[in-house]
């Protein structure tokens, strides 16, 4: 699944280790969440969007939307 | 009610204190030519060495490292134990080893037919086959039910 993780994060001006240290995940897991090599939980997907303040759609793409469009 | 950390240290304790005696025990008091004692007296070496290693590591760490440094020390193995990614790549690689060992442990009793190995044998190697094969088929049953 394509996201925007790695373009907010630099928004909002964190390193990685910061990130995964607010959501209290490995800093590996948000390298991998980046890289789009691992799908998020629902829970952390969550957690990632309330931490932005944003949608999870707005972070997250689901590949199936895409095609619809 | 006692502390955590006094807990701890009088488990460390313990465990020294049992490992040195079952070490003494094991290598002076249990000393014979019988086989079974000889075993015995092993098994208490191994054991005492094992229980006392540990009892004098966990003293020593909780001696060098400071509390403020331990309870971070303690707080990051606590994320990358529980890390969703880190748990789903535990139950990924679990889940292969189970399936490459039943090969692995069918292949294993086959050869100890072939090689005409005493049959208590060959029937304990087929026991361990079936405990896996019984825990996988509960274990998967259990876990169906409560997710």
């Amino acid at each position: 699944m394509k996201n925007n993780l790695e373009e907010k994060r630099k928004e909002y001006g964190i390193t990685q280790e910061e990130l995964a240290d607010k959501l209290e995940v490995s800093r590996q897991t948000i390298n991998s969440l980046e890289k789009g090599r691992y799908n998020p939980s629902i829970l952390l997907a969550f957690k990632i969007a309330r931490l932005f303040e944003l949608s999870i759609e707005d972070i997250f793409i689901y590949e199936g939307s895409e095609d619809d469009e | 009610m006692m502390s955590k950390d006094k807990k701890k240290i009088w488990i460390n304790l313990i465990s020294t204190v049992v490992g040195a005696v079952l070490f003494y025990v094991g290598g002076f008091v249990l000393d014979s030519e019988v086989q079974s004692i000889k075993m015995i007296s092993g098994l208490c070496i191994g054991l005492g060495a094992a229980t006392f290693c540990l009892g004098i590591g966990g003293l020593i760490s909780m001696l060098l490292i400071s509390k403020s440094k331990t309870e971070e020390i303690e707080h990051r193995k606590n994320i990358e134990v529980n890390d969703e990614r880190n748990v789903h790549i535990r139950e990924k690689a679990g889940a292969k080893f189970n399936h490459i060992m039943v090969y692995v442990l069918t292949a294993f009793v086959l050869t100890l037919g072939f090689m005409n190995a005493e049959k208590l044998i060959i029937i304990m190697a087929s026991a361990l086959l079936l405990i896996q094969l019984i825990l996988a088929i509960f274990l998967s049953d259990y876990y169906a039910k409560r997710m």
